[in-house]
């Protein structure tokens, strides 16, 4: 059999006959046409032809019960997922949802708005508590924190009861030049311990910036299997995947494995997680 | 579709009703392993619960679908090794070959064995190009769209993908 794929000059002819496929021109009719034009290339022309026909005849098997079986199990479960679903996580899924199907730049202007919010009430409860007596006199930004205004962060972690006022303190490491060990060890704490998710995605923030830190590593990798909150478990792989950190893929592993993640929440970990997993 | 990304999952029994046995075709075309093939159609059903806020709504849903069973099948490639051709065929793959005579059934079930084979040993770019345009109708510029690439490119693959196919064939005739 003549090979087909060395003669240049059949290229041409093959080339309409590809074109026909996806016209769907491609008869007996056509064929005979096309050979007379290229009458040295009939061989060719035909097998081409003949090949194409003949993936008709290639047959699917039909898929095994089990099929739809795992299929209507997978739905069923995940219609109990969602009627177990406090009804405003609902809400806000769909809200994410819309989010994402806006254009990019109305939701970077969101994003923007809520930050310019968020900072102006942070800034006034931030007023209130200075008032009464919280850093009075410490500056804590913009400048080096000393020893001392360290521990008077270290104290505010264990005293402070407002989520604001706690998600502030937290915040305020970020402008540490260089924090001692109490304190990642404090922020620690706020991430295993903290009942605000904000607060915990903040100290997850926060222990990134001094994520050359083996032991603040360590801290973010052991976190993994005491969280339960989608927003801190997002939070925690975007932190891994930046960090390259592919020792937490055991952590990742077992929890993903444990049933205790919800099933949206697991798919989007898996898919964030890729390159580490 | 709509009602899925507006939260009513029940829907998602009448998607699936509808598309599961092309997306199945699609794949064992794709991979030539029915199991395989069952799990992709199952990871494309989870990724449209997952990720259904993307299908904007206007398009063909077939396109948006095809497009996501494609995504699935690389993403798993990127993972595994290419699949090689399973040594044992499904029973059920068999078309009827009853109404011919003995000689001419068993050529023409080694013929489509071999075709089988052959198909699998396309690149998986090449391979996809011919199951989408040949066994699921999208033209050439869709495919395009999907892969990212030029028309041009697509019809390159169809055209290079069938001679590749011939000859394989061709060879595994003359080896077996």
């Amino acid at each position: 059999m003549k090979k087909i794929g060395t003669d240049r000059k059949c290229e041409e002819p093959l080339s309409q006959l590809t074109a026909m496929t996806d016209e769907g021109d491609l008869s007996d009719a056509a064929c005979i046409r096309l050979i007379s034009q290229y009458p040295g290339c009939a061989d060719v022309i035909t097998a081409q032809y003949d090949l194409w026909r003949e993936l008709d005849h290639l047959t699917v098997p039909e898929p095994s019960a089990s099929m739809d079986a795992r299929f209507y199990k997978f739905l069923n479960d995940a219609q109990m997922e969602q009627e177990r679903k406090p009804w405003w996580l609902g809400l806000m899924t769909r809200f994410n949802q819309w989010i994402l199907r806006l254009h990019p730049g109305f939701r970077w202007a969101m994003v923007a708005g809520v930050f310019v919010i968020g900072m102006l009430v942070g800034h006034l409860g931030w007023k209130g508590q200075h008032v009464n007596g919280g850093f009075a006199g410490t500056n804590l930004t913009g400048h080096e924190t000393t020893e001392t205004d360290q521990h008077m962060i270290l104290a505010h972690f264990v005293e402070n009861q407002s989520a604001s006022s706690r998600l502030k303190e937290v915040q305020s490491v970020k402008q540490m030049q260089d924090p001692d060990e109490r304190i990642f060890t404090a922020l620690n704490q706020v991430l295993l311990h903290d009942p605000s998710d904000n607060v915990r995605v903040s100290a997850i923030e926060s222990l990134l910036l001094f994520a050359d830190r083996p032991q603040v590593r360590k801290y973010l990798v052991e976190a993994i299997p005491f969280q339960d909150s989608p927003w801190v478990l997002v939070a925690l792989a975007d932190a891994m995947i930046l960090l390259e950190e592919k020792q937490s893929a055991q952590n990742w592993k077992m929890l993903l494995e444990s049933g205790q993640v919800e099933m949206d929440v697991k798919m989007q970990l898996e898919e964030t997680l890729k390159p580490i997993l | 579709m709509k009602k899925v990304q507006a939260g009513d999952l029940s829907k998602m029994g009448l998607l699936y009703e509808r598309y599961s046995r092309d997306l199945f075709g699609y794949f064992y075309r794709c991979t030539g392993d029915r199991t395989r093939s069952e799990d992709l159609v199952q990871n494309v059903f989870e990724r449209i619960i997952k990720y259904s806020h993307t299908f904007a709504g206007h398009g063909e849903f077939s396109y948006w679908l095809f497009a996501t069973a494609r995504n699935v099948w690389f993403d798993q490639n990127r993972r595994k090794q290419r699949v090689t051709y399973q040594e044992e065929i499904d029973e059920e793959a068999h078309p009827d070959y009853t109404t011919l005579a003995p000689d001419e059934t068993l050529h023409r079930k080694e013929r489509h064995e071999l075709l089988q084979q052959a198909l699998q040993e396309l690149s998986p770019e090449k391979r996809e190009a011919i199951v989408l345009s040949r066994y699921q109708g999208f033209k050439y510029k869709e495919i395009a769209k999907m892969a990212d690439c030029s028309e041009n490119a697509i019809k390159s693959r169809v055209q290079r993908g069938l001679i590749e196919l011939r000859e394989l064939v061709e060879k595994l005739e003359t080896t077996s």
